[in-house]
């Protein structure tokens, strides 16, 4: 008999997807495989409508009024490099939250060898940066809602304090978009999303929108089917950012998984997960040898919680939940510094995430069998 | 019978795309093609339309706050000559 398997780390990646993902990346490969804005044949015609469409979709979700500045990349890391290795000065200074993931940390390292000054923003007790305390710097960045503690930055409010600034405001949407609405998504300078997680898209697809005026250097330079006489990279957008041949089957996977969500309401799927986390946070806060970690709200969290046991390593838990069939993820989940603000580095901590298709049943076996492993109450 | 079309020439495919549809809400009707090379370099997605739509599509685009389109129609000799005919 095939075991039955409990997933829930949707926060590394969202599993399962909707069927409709997969039958749409299939039917990109074999009815739209040509390669979109370049040559005008049936198929590439065909390819290069089917990117139009998803871009201006994709576009209409999030409530974006300039499509073409939402571009398409490999995943969210793509986009934070293109942002800071692209619109940061030689010279400027950078703010980050303290719980930014090393798709913010390692780029700016990078940086510093430029003389990018990086430091901490003034920041509200959950770690994320205090809308009344903006610094003044070249660059303030963000996470969204956070990997490890799944705190949720009021992007709104710092939109909102920000504006009129000439310093950029980025916002890593790495966890948040999908469920947790974004109503600022066109107020900030920029923000980027990978596609795999809370879209429900496949891996290998991202997105990076831009506001009007902020121009970054390009990341990867090539042809774009666009200004093919010229020797430089074309200053419109999209092409500007999407030098090489787009992963089409991506995108329409991506649109899929979309396509779900707003079908089946994102506001509906936030109150599941909340509804799955709140499960969680009350079996696992009544357990002595259980250390959750703040906050303790699930409607001011992702759909996220961390926690450890006492005496016991991270991995361990979660290898032993594994052989009973529960996937978690233990340790740094790469972002090491945002373990140190929650005081887990470096042993790092177990993390349980929910999605859209986990069921209350499955949460209620989860807690059983993590109880059957540390003892009950 | 049969209108003496142009080409409506942009910068990209995401632009050309864009435009089809904003000439399609304006009530005109028209179709992608493959931009003749001897038009010049560039987007090789084009709008073909009829001659005496082209101040339309014109104004059409502009509204949109969209960079409007070049226009080219055959001339003599084989060569493209840009469309300058254009209503204000």
């Amino acid at each position: 008999m095939k075991k039955k398997w409990i997933y829930l780390d949707n926060a590394a990646t969202s599993h399962p997807k909707p069927k409709a993902v997969a039958a749409a990346m299939a039917r990109a490969v074999v009815h739209s495989a040509g390669n979109p804005g370049r040559g005008f044949h049936k198929t590439g015609l065909a390819a290069t409508r089917a990117l139009f469409h998803a871009r201006e979709t994709i576009s209409d979700f999030f409530g974006l009024s300039h499509p073409e500045r939402l571009i398409f990349t490999r995943g969210a890391t793509e986009g934070m490099n293109l942002i800071i290795k692209g619109l940061a000065p030689p010279g400027g200074r950078v703010a980050i939250s303290r719980l930014e993931h090393n798709c913010v940390i390692r780029p700016l390292e990078t940086m510093k060898k430029r003389k990018v000054v990086v430091e901490y923003a003034p920041c509200l007790e959950n770690g994320t940066p205090d809308p009344e305390r903006i610094p003044e710097v070249d660059m303030l960045i963000t996470t969204a809602a956070s990997n490890v503690t799944g705190a949720l930055a009021d992007i709104d409010t710092l939109a909102e304090a920000h504006r009129g600034r000439k310093s950029l405001l980025v916002v890593d949407a790495s966890q948040a978009a999908g469920p947790i609405p974004m109503p600022w998504a066109d107020k900030v300078s920029a923000w980027v999303a990978p596609g795999h997680k809370g879209l429900l898209g496949p891996q290998g697809i991202g997105i990076a929108w831009f506001a009007p005026g902020v121009e970054p250097e390009p990341l990867v330079e090539g042809g774009t089917g666009s200004a093919s006489d010229l020797p430089v990279t074309p200053p419109f957008w999209p092409d500007r950012h999407e030098a090489g041949t787009i992963n089409t089957p991506g995108v329409a996977g991506l649109l899929a998984g979309i396509k779900y969500i707003a079908a089946r309401g994102a506001q509906a799927i936030r109150e599941h997960e909340i509804a799955l986390c709140s499960m969680v946070l009350e079996a696992l806060g009544n357990h002595p040898r259980i250390e959750l970690y703040p906050p303790h709200d699930p409607r001011q969290r992702g759909s996220l919680v961390s926690f450890n046991v006492k005496g016991m390593d991270c991995s361990q838990v979660a290898e032993l939940l594994d052989r009973k069939g529960v996937a978690v993820r233990a340790g740094l989940h790469c972002s090491p510094q945002a373990h140190r603000f929650m005081g887990t580095f470096p042993g790092g901590a177990v993390r349980v995430t929910p999605g859209p298709f986990t069921t209350k049943a499955q949460i209620r076996l989860f807690i059983s069998i993590l109880f059957g492993i540390i003892g009950k109450p | 019978m049969n209108h003496p079309q142009v080409y409506a020439v942009f910068e990209n495919t995401h632009a050309t795309l864009k435009a089809e549809k904003t000439l399609k809400k304006g009530g005109l009707s028209p179709r992608t093609a493959m931009k003749p090379s001897g038009i010049g370099p560039g987007c090789q997605m084009a709008l073909t339309l009829p001659q005496v739509s082209a101040s339309l599509a014109y104004h059409l685009c502009r509204e949109q706050g969209m960079r409007p389109p070049r226009f080219f129609k055959p001339g003599q000799g084989g060569h493209w000559e840009e469309y300058l005919d254009l209503e204000e």
